[in-house]
């Protein structure tokens, strides 16, 4: 069903990705290699087939042996056990249990013998040919790891929707779970608007400006965990638009940057018309990037955002409506940048209206360790791609305030979780 | 055959078509830019975005789109024309454009709807308000551009004092209009020949 058949516009930040969200599809699932899974959002509950460890199993090298055979046993009055077999590491499980008095000499890893109940590191164990002398009592299961103890047979070990990092990849490989069902990565085509633009290898000459925003857009898409795929400049005919839109209809989502977005041109809603477009909102109140559009192709096409041609702007709206539902698409549960609390370094005035996003350093609070100060990165103009680079996150000025002072503290959405990075290990 | 693509519902636009003027010689409504009357441009624009247009006073050019509302009685002006259309809109913001801004676009009209709420949303360029290309609240305009008609204060511009408004200045511009180009004023033949100019490279 399509829930808005006219356009909407002048919505706040937080209606608008209420908006974007609630039309968002998850997509289906795919089955890929464990190995290149990384990143990946699972789409099948994975339940045990394997009881992990599969047996009772030594943690030390040293000796297995029954705890009620050492009662007494004091660093004074040392009790002798007989080595009576050896359990390698990797081996299959003893084909006897340990006799009263009997030690068996274990390895790491090595199946523990039936009728022992703890292991004796070799360092706290004395050796002399046949016997082991042990001067101390060990607790009942110390240095077993139980059969089990990772995970049991039948177990629920990670539910649709968990992200796959290093230890999960791990975890289904000791499973043996080669392939693995995840989330379908959503294909974005990128899509840059204007007879103004050349692409990056082309010299400017004649006022013509270089099309940054497919790499920026197409980095973004990348780090959203989607696939993206430039359909390169839209030239400011309807033919043009037309044959970008129809390559694009392909792709889960379309964003377009610059003037073919926001209606600018005659021709732009004939097209969007013939296509079957529906526009949803336009105009969200926030700087930069207030011309952002939004529409869909039919009920089950590609959603399209028009995203402002400034290249800081287009970044902006990227992040606070494309990526968290590329992320929601892509089958994540968590959809949004982390925020930190800062504390800010100077002023920060806004006329009131708007929610502006500043370009902000963070740095480490001198003497409160876990805390951050929030500093500009220079010229805020939405054209200015440097202070983006620098930013480390965006400052969130909220729209009714006009003025946040310094000392105050403010939310900073992170870009960049390198500030988190340490030049020492710190511990 | 596609859906529609959305227009705006909570929103009505106005063209004020005005009568004769003195120093462009012609009715400007029929003034053809680029062989297209500039109401009716005007008109095809905000027909694109709202569901309901107004063709305010004066003689509508054939094939322009909208509902036509005639001025209340009195010599034409544009405060009158305004009364008229606060007046015969259903919707409770009314965005109101002189036939003499014949090259207004949708992203600029855009942007001033979905700029944040006030009784009266304008553009002011080189910090001048455009008070008739603006965007005004139903009840609150309506009761004071007719109390200024009423005492025979006639001038646009006085009407935005009095409300609270809210302006998109040459940086807010700049995003929606980078040309500078959808204010052009049409007031003398020069006018003209810079907005034919103007529509021709954009074609």
């Amino acid at each position: 069903m399509n829930p808005v058949n006219h356009l909407r516009t002048g919505l706040s930040v937080a209606e608008a990705q209420r908006v974007v969200l609630a039309l968002a599809p998850q997509l289906g699932s795919e089955t890929v290699a464990t190995a290149d899974a990384l990143g990946r959002v699972l789409a099948e509950p994975v339940v045990s087939t394997r009881t992990l460890p599969p047996a009772d199993n030594s943690a030390m090298d040293g000796y297995a042996l029954r705890c009620a055979d050492l009662a007494g046993a004091t660093r004074e009055t040392p009790v002798a056990l007989r080595v009576a077999f050896e359990v390698p590491a990797g081996g299959s499980s003893p084909e006897r249990a340990l006799a009263p008095g009997e030690a068996a000499r274990i390895f790491t890893g090595a199946p523990i013998p039936p009728g022992a109940d703890a292991v004796v590191r070799q360092e706290d164990a004395e050796r002399e040919g046949a016997l082991v002398r042990m001067r101390g009592v060990p607790r009942p299961g110390e240095n077993v790891r139980s059969a089990g103890e990772d995970v049991r047979k039948g177990e629920l070990v990670l539910d649709c929707g968990a992200e796959l990092g290093p230890a999960a990849l791990g975890l289904l490989a000791s499973l043996g779970r080669t392939v693995v069902a995840v989330r379908q990565r959503p294909r974005v085509a990128v899509v840059s608007g204007g007879d103004e633009l050349v692409e990056p290898d082309t010299a400017p000459f004649d006022g013509k400006i270089v099309s940054s925003n497919s790499y920026t857009l197409s980095a973004q898409c990348r780090l959203a965990g989607a696939e993206p795929i430039y359909l390169g400049i839209a030239r400011d005919t309807p033919d043009a638009l037309e044959d970008r839109l129809r390559a694009g209809n392909r792709a889960d989502l379309i964003v377009s940057s610059g003037g073919v977005s926001v209606g600018d041109r005659d021709y732009v809603r004939p097209v969007l018309e013939k296509l079957g477009c529906t526009l949803v909102f336009w105009g969200v109140q926030m700087k930069p990037g207030y011309p952002i559009v939004f529409g869909r192709f039919g009920d089950t096409g590609p959603l399209v955002f028009g995203l402002p041609g400034n290249p800081v702007s287009a970044m902006v709206t990227f992040e606070q409506f494309v990526r968290p539902v590329l992320r929601k698409m892509a089958g994540h549960r968590a959809l949004f940048r982390p925020l930190v609390r800062a504390t800010l370094a100077h002023d920060f005035e806004k006329s009131a209206g708007r929610m502006h996003f500043v370009r902000v350093f963070l740095e480490p609070k001198p003497d409160a360790a876990g805390e951050f100060v929030a500093r500009s990165t220079g010229t805020q103009s939405s054209g200015v791609l440097r202070s983006m680079a620098l930013a480390h996150g965006l400052l969130i000025l909220p729209a009714a305030k006009t003025r946040l002072a310094a000392g105050e503290r403010g939310l900073v959405q992170v870009l960049d979780e390198g500030f988190f990075a340490a030049h020492e290990p710190g511990f | 055959m596609g859906r529609p693509v959305g227009r705006l519902r909570d929103v009505a636009g106005a063209v004020l078509l005005g009568g004769s003027s003195t120093r462009m010689g012609h009715d400007k409504a029929h003034l053809a830019i680029g062989g297209v009357a500039a109401a009716t441009r005007i008109a095809c624009v905000l027909a694109e975005l709202f569901e309901d247009v107004l063709l305010v006073g004066g003689d509508p050019p054939p094939g322009a789109p909208g509902r036509k509302v005639p001025d209340p009685p009195g010599p034409p002006c544009p405060l009158r024309g305004m009364v008229a259309a606060l007046a015969a809109a259903s919707a409770e913001r009314v965005l109101i454009v002189a036939t003499d801004l014949p090259l207004v676009t949708p992203a600029l009209l855009l942007a001033i709807v979905a700029w944040p709420r006030a009784q009266a949303v304008a553009p002011r360029p080189g910090g001048v308000p455009q008070p008739l290309c603006a965007l005004y609240e139903r009840a609150p305009a309506e009761r004071a551009a007719s109390a200024r008609l009423d005492s025979g204060r006639l001038a646009a511009k006085g009407l935005l004092t009095e409300l609270e408004a809210a302006y998109l200045e040459d940086a807010d511009l700049a995003e929606v209009d980078p040309d500078g180009a959808a204010l052009v004023n049409l007031n003398t033949p020069e006018d003209l020949a810079r907005a034919e100019a103007l529509v021709a490279r954009a074609r």
